[in-house]
């Protein structure tokens, strides 16, 4: 099964060094995210976070309310075959 | 007989007041969880709630983490003369959010708290008023006096513990709280918990020890909980025995103690024994340290061999002897490369015959105060170099409690605080801390810096090898 490009996207930005986290606020709102260096954030879809960690591309230290996600050696393997492809690099 | 040991005296009065157990978690964690971790239970409500109905004190039990909103728990808390809660550090919130409520509704009712947060953190407990009364420590020789008469107590009350965890009661597993929506509720297995990618399901979830016995600058929890005795080999197996027969079957087993690999003598019982009375070797998972395992590879790896210990927790948590000083760990690199050595050996010929290897669960920390970049590259060469592991990462967080928490805390670097560190959502935790360096490191930016020096470490950990093969 094919990556979706939103699921590429949140891989590329992870090896860019963005940070994948999720966080469960005390009234119960489950969100994901990846956050930038300047410390604003992007949301992102829960079932592509899912998606990548069924995969085996993503795993994360699986602490909560917040956990924090990284790319696994697969997926680091599938960004390096990622940015390979031209149509790719611009991302 | 608990009832007899505990509180000989408890009758059941007149009119029972109404009481309400609540199981605390993140709203939503029984309903949608995201993770498997929220999903567990807690065996100290699990154990308080047993004694109390051992003794015909009766609660009625629901959990935050069954509802979705605040509304939902306000509807279901109406009526009720008490409110009983376990509270750790990062359920402090919802704790507090609580007895708010519990109080608005019912303003003569009474709440009781206990836990682990208010051991450690009781200035924070006190300062919220609608806590009427907290326990510290352990509190099963506590609980049934405590419960049915609390205005005996004063509003702080020291706990009193069972000598022995043999004299606790097998817990009545159908107290605890259920999964609340039907999609969880087809592969959570209650009152069995469900998996977490250690072993098959259904899990059932144990405890043989209490209390890790080591310093740890980090956590420090023996300063915290008095010492007792292990749970005997034979009760242990006998539990895993019934709950298999009443509600499994089971599919792997989940040691929750701080420590397993602990006290020989009872491990040489449970080699011995496991595996010829329990009604299957389930695999499982429970901890170690990478010194103990040095100290005993042979008992390590009968167990790990026999007995089925299929992922071997070790907080690693550095791979730098200037880190584990700081940490106060008492485990040196070359403990942890004896342990990831022979864990690797065992797999190996485990594999070649046929059989599923053993794999670590490591718990592994970056950006500790005063690790440098090379201490930083060397945990990773650690990890990389490790053949089977599941590496939990996760940044050092100064939380109160423990001796290097509190340091940091007193040094007014820590980007903690009291009102956010629970629930604290950032990896930024500690001041001067180069957090972009950690990210980067993670994200592989420094992969060749580390994989450089991991040739390295493999030439002489085979030559350490053979040279043990050749003695």
């Amino acid at each position: 099964m094919q990556l979706t490009e939103s699921q590429q996207r949140i891989m590329l930005a992870m090896a860019r060094g963005l940070r994948l986290k999720d966080h469960r606020d005390i009234e119960g709102h489950k969100t994901y995210a990846l956050h930038y260096p300047d410390d604003h954030s992007e949301p992102v879809n829960p079932d592509d976070v899912a998606a990548l960690v069924e995969r085996g591309l993503i795993s994360s230290n699986k602490k909560f309310p917040s956990a924090t996600y990284w790319l696994t050696e697969a997926g680091s393997a599938a960004v390096a075959a990622m940015q390979t492809e031209p149509s790719r690099e611009s991302d | 007989m608990f009832r007899n040991l505990f509180n000989p005296k408890v009758k059941p009065e007149d009119k029972e007041p109404k009481r309400l157990w609540l199981d605390l978690g993140d709203l939503g964690d029984l309903v949608n969880p995201a993770g498997p971790h929220e999903q567990w239970q807690d065996h100290g409500m699990g154990l308080l709630r047993t004694i109390l109905h051992q003794n015909g004190v009766m609660t009625d039990m629901f959990s935050t983490r069954q509802c979705t909103s605040w509304e939902e728990v306000e509807k279901r808390m109406k009526g009720y003369d008490m409110l009983i809660m376990n509270v750790r550090s990062y359920t402090f919130p919802i704790a507090y959010r609580s007895a708010q409520i519990f109080k608005k509704l019912n303003p003569k009712g009474i709440v009781l708290t206990g836990g682990m947060h208010a051991t450690v953190a009781l200035d924070e407990m006190l300062a919220v008023p609608e806590f009427d009364k907290i326990c510290q420590g352990p509190g099963e020789n506590v609980i049934v006096n405590l419960v049915t008469h609390p205005d005996a107590f004063p509003r702080v009350i020291l706990g009193v513990g069972a000598k022995s965890m043999a004299e606790w009661p097998m817990i009545d597993r159908t107290l605890w709280p259920e999964p609340a929506s039907k999609k969880l509720a087809a592969k959570f297995n209650w009152p069995l918990e469900p998996e977490c990618g250690w072993g098959p399901p259904p899990v059932a979830t144990i405890l043989t020890s209490r209390v890790c016995p080591w310093q740890c600058a980090f956590c420090n929890e023996n300063s915290y909980i008095p010492n007792m005795g292990r749970r005997p080999v034979d009760m242990v197996i006998e539990e895993l025995n019934y709950l298999d027969e009443t509600y499994g079957p089971i599919g792997s087993v989940v040691i929750h103690d701080s420590m397993f690999f602990q006290n020989p003598s009872w491990l040489e019982e449970w080699l011995d024994k496991y595996p010829r009375y329990a009604n299957k070797t389930w695999p499982y998972w429970a901890a170690a340290r990478a010194d103990t395992v040095r100290q005993w590879p042979d008992l390590f790896e009968a167990l790990v061999r026999k007995t089925n210990w299929s992922t071997v927790s070790i907080g690693f948590e550095s791979g730098s002897d200037r880190v584990l000083k700081i940490l106060n760990k008492e485990c040196t690199e070359e403990d942890n490369y004896f342990a990831i050595d022979l864990l690797t050996r065992i797999g190996d010929d485990m594999e070649a015959k046929g059989l599923k290897p053993p794999v670590f669960w490591s718990n592994i920390m970056l950006g500790i105060p005063g690790e440098t970049r090379e201490d930083a590259f060397k945990t990773m060469r650690m990890i990389k170099y490790t053949k089977r592991m599941m590496p939990s990462i996760s940044f050092y967080a100064p939380y109160p409690g423990s001796a290097l928490g509190h340091q940091i805390i007193a040094e007014g670097k820590s980007l903690m605080s009291k009102e956010n560190y629970h629930r604290y959502p950032d990896d930024e935790k500690v001041k001067g801390i180069d957090y972009q360096f950690y990210r980067d490191l993670l994200s592989g930016k420094y992969d060749d810096e580390i994989n450089r020096g991991l040739a390295t470490i493999r030439q002489q950990r085979t030559n350490y090898w053979d040279a043990l093969a050749k003695a």
